[in-house]
């Protein structure tokens, strides 16, 4: 795996064109494909500087938490956003198929707290001084 | 839980806390803005998401409770900017009081499936009003 910036630069030109499959956290391919990211951006016209990061977060998350409610994966990244977001993790949910092999990118958008909701499947601990 | 763990869980409670204590605080305001801008409305039936959203352009950031009504407010201010409904089905099950003024909401978004159209705000600030206010509350 390249440099973060290496990542960024990758990841943002093929995300702007042909959306992306990412490998997740998990190990698991992880697809955004190019209507349904026209779709998001439409809805969350906030989201559209941070798009190109949704790679970056499924791959390297602050925090996975399961939804309770219909089983989906969000995926938290903090400090990637610039004010007037600059609190805000880039969100993005994932809807796992075939057994939870293979996911999907169902929707991604800017958000400043996580509800005490479903399961943590994962969080990046602060490093012990 | 490992100390670390627990100190991240506390920060991420007390987050959650003072999120909804900002919206509520900055939303008393609200009947007058809705009645102020108007408001659109969409319905996506794939997604079975209805959508309610102040005529205004203003950044956004969205947040949840319980994870079927979605909260959109103005990330400095936490003024409410719109309301998501994600599986309006699911909600009406738990909400099953919402049913009437969802079902005449919907009737105004199912004019244009997927696209926001402008809701009468007078006539239907009533309806308006009780999923902004359950949003911002």
């Amino acid at each position: 795996m390249g440099t973060l910036p290496e990542l960024r630069e990758e990841t943002t030109r093929r995300a702007m064109n042909y959306g992306f499959t990412v490998v997740d956290k998990f190990g698991r391919p992880v697809t955004l494909d190019h209507s349904n990211r026209e779709r998001h951006l439409l809805k969350r016209p906030d989201l559209a500087p941070y798009h190109h990061l949704v790679p970056i977060v499924l791959r390297d998350p602050d925090l996975v938490n399961e939804s309770a409610r219909d089983g989906h994966y969000h995926f938290f990244r903090w400090r990637l956003t610039a004010p007037p977001h600059e609190h805000c993790a880039i969100r993005v949910v994932v809807q796992y198929f075939d057994q939870g092999t293979r996911g999907k990118v169902m929707t991604a958008w800017l958000s400043s707290s996580v509800a005490p909701l479903g399961i943590i499947r994962w969080m990046r601990l602060p490093p012990r001084s | 839980m490992d100390e670390a763990a627990a100190e991240v869980m506390r920060h991420l409670d007390e987050e959650y806390q003072a999120t909804w204590a900002r919206i509520a605080a900055a939303n008393e305001d609200l009947r007058e803005r809705v009645l102020s801008h108007g408001m659109l409305l969409c319905y996506e039936p794939d997604e079975d998401t209805l959508s309610l959203r102040l005529n205004i352009a203003e950044p956004a950031m969205a947040e949840t409770r319980d994870d079927l009504i979605w909260t959109y407010v103005h990330p400095q201010t936490f003024k409410l900017l719109g309301v998501e409904i994600t599986g309006l089905q699911d909600f009406l099950a738990a909400h099953p009081e919402g049913r009437p003024s969802a079902e005449r909401l919907l009737a105004i978004a199912m004019q244009a499936p997927g696209e926001f159209v402008p809701a009468p705000v007078v006539e239907n600030a009533a309806d308006l009003l009780l999923f902004a206010g359950a949003a911002a509350a």
